[in-house]
């Protein structure tokens, strides 16, 4: 998952796109090392100290990864538990991109 | 890998589970342990025994290696039901006209796909099955599971099923086929015409959470049959149960058409407000499933706009995903274990 998800943020970086995580491990400074291994630049939220509650839950996340890419305007788009392959992923994202920006000019 | 491990874990608990059938079927006790199996049905016992002393072993071996010794083993693992269908082809043969021939050729469609030994059982079999008493034929197939498998296999069961559809216990037939074979035609006529003959047999509530599961194409064709066909309000409710979880499924298919997305959805809420108002008052463990999955289509389906998230990051800076608006956000539930 994290050299695709790394090359998306990096390919994407001038575009109106953004990754955001929800991170469930439990023990942060054990992953602390891992973010900087990894070169995990993008925000998470803590699963488990979000202000309504658990994320997850109030997310019906029934598996990890779970993946929802949301529109510019906020609209869920696509959902997918587990990744749906790198392919798949970039034309549904790059197509929602193209979207945004052409409701900018 | 992470797949890797998965499968190891699914395989592992496959083991167990036949380690725990090897224990409820004890060798009888007036045999005693030194003595060379004699009737074809202590010849059939000593082999499921000895094959489920090998999965063990292997299990044990499993957990002590790591990475590629690891595949080996596990391919190995994945490998021995061919090993042993031979030998239980073999016992099938030479015992024609005993019971535990039909014992071993079942064990050989089970566990024994891809060996050589294979197709000779599935033929030998499907004479079997045509043959033996309904009864018998019914309970074996109650202790047995089978995804997917040769549908000259399935086809004789069907007709078997057909031949003594009278018999009460052809319905078991029936709901075996249409449980186990996802696959092939057999499975989904089967489904039919029990749905047809026996609306209310206690098997179509799986069949219902099975087809709602999306596990079989035009599934929501057939749960209508359901539900217009039962009488029960338990049947009902499983199908409408099923009906709403499979269209719900398909709105999240329809991120490019926002409309089709609104009408599938509103039909799947008229069938999950039927479990939770209606036809669930006897199954409070349905309709629980039927307000969650209302939950989700009101607020999570493809096509709604994204519920907010409000929290501390990482290094516990709060932030919130409606910052990002104006934005595609990929929203990533991830862990690093």
């Amino acid at each position: 998952m994290y050299p695709h998800e790394r090359s998306l943020v990096k390919r994407l970086a001038d575009k109106p796109f953004a990754l955001v995580g929800v991170n469930s491990d439990r023990d942060m400074k054990e992953l602390k090392p891992v973010l900087e291994q990894e070169q995990i630049t993008w925000r998470s939220f803590q699963n488990d100290k979000g202000e309504g509650g658990t994320i997850s839950n109030a997310w019906n996340v029934r598996g990890w990864p779970t993946l929802y890419v949301i529109d510019h305007k906020g609209v869920i788009r696509h959902k997918w538990l587990g990744s749906p392959g790198n392919e798949v992923m970039d034309k549904a994202i790059e197509k929602l991109v193209k979207e945004a920006e052409g409701e900018k000019k | 890998m992470r797949q890797m491990l998965w499968l190891l874990a699914a395989s592992l608990l496959l083991g167990q589970l036949a380690w725990a059938d090897d224990k409820k079927d004890p060798p009888p006790k007036d045999s005693p342990p030194a003595k060379e199996p004699a009737t074809p049905k202590e010849k059939y016992d000593a082999l499921v025994k000895e094959f489920a002393t090998k999965q063990r072993e292997m299990i044990t071996q499993l957990q002590k290696t790591k990475g590629e010794e690891q595949q080996k083993l596990v391919q190995k693992y994945m490998s021995m039901g061919q090993e042993y269908a031979d030998k239980f082809y073999k016992l099938a043969e030479e015992n024609p006209k005993d019971s535990a021939s039909a014992d071993a050729l079942f064990w050989v469609l089970q566990n024994g796909f891809g060996s050589p030994a294979y197709q000779k059982a599935t033929t030998k079999a499907t004479e079997v099955v045509s043959e033996m008493p309904l009864k018998d034929l019914a309970n074996r197939l109650n202790r047995m599971r089978m995804m997917g498998g040769d549908p000259k296999f399935f086809n004789a069961i069907l007709q078997r099923a057909e031949k003594d559809e009278k018999d009460s216990q052809a319905a078991d037939l029936l709901a075996w086929l249409a449980t186990n074979d996802m696959g092939s035609q057999a499975g989904g006529k089967a489904a039919e015409r029990l749905v047809e003959k026996f609306p209310d047999n206690p098997a179509i509530e799986r069949l219902c959470q099975m087809l709602g599961n999306g596990s079989r194409p035009n599934a929501d064709v057939m749960l209508k049959k359901i539900l217009e066909a039962a009488k029960k309000d338990e049947v009902k409710a499983a199908a409408a149960l099923g009906l709403g979880k499979a269209l719900a499924a398909k709105t999240d298919t329809l991120g490019d058409n926002p409309k089709e997305a609104d009408r599938v959805a509103a039909e799947a809420e008229k069938y999950l407000v039927m479990v939770t108002d209606q036809f669930g008052k006897e199954s409070p463990a349905l309709k629980k499933q039927a307000e969650q999955e209302l939950n989700v289509l009101r607020h999570l389906r493809v096509g709604k706009e994204a519920p907010d998230i409000a929290g501390p990051d990482l290094d516990d800076k709060k932030f919130k995903l409606s910052d990002y608006k104006g934005k595609v956000v990929l929203l990533d539930f991830w862990g690093n274990w």
